[in-house]
């Protein structure tokens, strides 16, 4: 599977969204099922997507559906 | 039925206030009687859910709804780790407040730090109240011994808990927040989590505390973290009168 399929199937899986919501307008708390606890989840499928694990700042920083690209590029994931 | 002289809400917000607690056996010509020979200001009564008898009672007294009140409690038993949370739990610390802290609390309590509680949301008090009353009631319950803590990370403050023991080994935190610079993803999840260990570091046997419906994710936090509802009551409001006459 591709990394952009990965990266995608992580948040439609954790917030219960369709593709069609996928993009740059997608941030933290902009839709109810990403919160706090939204966000954990979140966090946990793309570090098992991905095999990786996110240092503390790139967990609270990963705010929106783009800035996690951004993130993910640190891990020589690229999207 | 318990009918309580709210007298700290005066200083609060500047309104007489009447806070009455309906139990369960209680009729509804029981809180009719209560509800007509109140005089305060600003009158709260919170009843049991599933009363429609008494909803209609305080319809036609010109009550208001304005939240539900969930008590939580956590047994303190089977805490739950990821390896996410565990990540973000040995990153921030805990530690108590040093009167500076208090003066930076207060500073975003000010700010407005808090916006889903009954005195924000409603339209007759003031933005300013609501803060002010959380200062009033950390004081209030910090000089009959509770103690408060900040939450650490990379030496800022970005959140704070107030920690109360209510006796046979319960505690009732009943304030908790993240600072405005500080509400980032997965932070209340770490913050609810350390007022567990403080419970655990104590030796208490439970937690109980009181979170609203107007705040879904708070509930969200509290279910994750392990919390059990033991109750719920509706809450309703009525102002006798304009506060602005008073102010």
């Amino acid at each position: 599977m591709l990394n952009k399929q990965k990266y995608d199937n992580a948040f439609m899986a954790s917030f219960s969204i369709s593709q069609d919501e996928l993009n740059n307008k997608l941030v933290y708390q902009s839709i109810p099922a990403w919160d706090s606890v939204g966000h954990m989840g979140l966090m946990t499928a793309i570090e098992e997507a991905f095999n990786i694990t996110l240092e503390m700042d790139d967990i609270l920083d990963f705010s929106s559906y783009g800035k996690g690209v951004e993130i993910l590029q640190k891990y020589d994931v690229i999207l | 039925m318990q009918v309580i002289d709210a007298l700290w809400e005066t200083r609060n917000l500047g309104v007489s206030c009447c806070e009455i607690s309906v139990n369960h056996t209680d009729s509804t010509s029981a809180l009719e009687d209560v509800l007509y020979s109140l005089n305060a200001e600003y009158q709260v009564v919170k009843i049991p859910v599933a009363r429609y008898d008494l909803i209609k009672v305080l319809n036609k007294a010109n009550f208001n709804f304005i939240e539900s009140s969930i008590n939580v409690t956590h047994n303190l038993h089977n805490i739950y780790y990821d390896v996410i949370k565990k990540r973000m739990n040995d990153s921030i610390k805990s530690e108590k407040m040093t009167a500076h802290d208090t003066e930076h609390l207060n500073a975003e309590l000010k700010s407005g730090i808090f916006i889903t509680d009954r005195i924000y949301l409603d339209t007759t008090f003031t933005k300013d109240m609501a803060a002010q009353r959380y200062i009033y009631w950390i004081q209030d319950e910090c000089n009959r011994g509770a103690n408060l803590y900040k939450l650490v990370y990379k030496g800022n403050a970005v959140g704070f808990f107030i920690f109360k023991e209510i006796g046979n080994g319960g505690c009732y935190p009943f304030l908790s927040g993240l600072y405005t610079s500080f509400k980032l993803p997965g932070l209340g999840n770490i913050l609810l989590h350390k007022i567990i260990e403080e419970a655990r570091g104590r030796n208490l046997k439970y937690i109980s505390s009181y979170i609203s419906t107007n705040n879904i994710p708070v509930i969200k936090i509290h279910i994750a973290e392990g919390f059990s509802i033991a109750n719920i009551n509706y809450v309703y409001i009525k102002h006798n009168r304009n506060i602005g006459v008073l102010c």
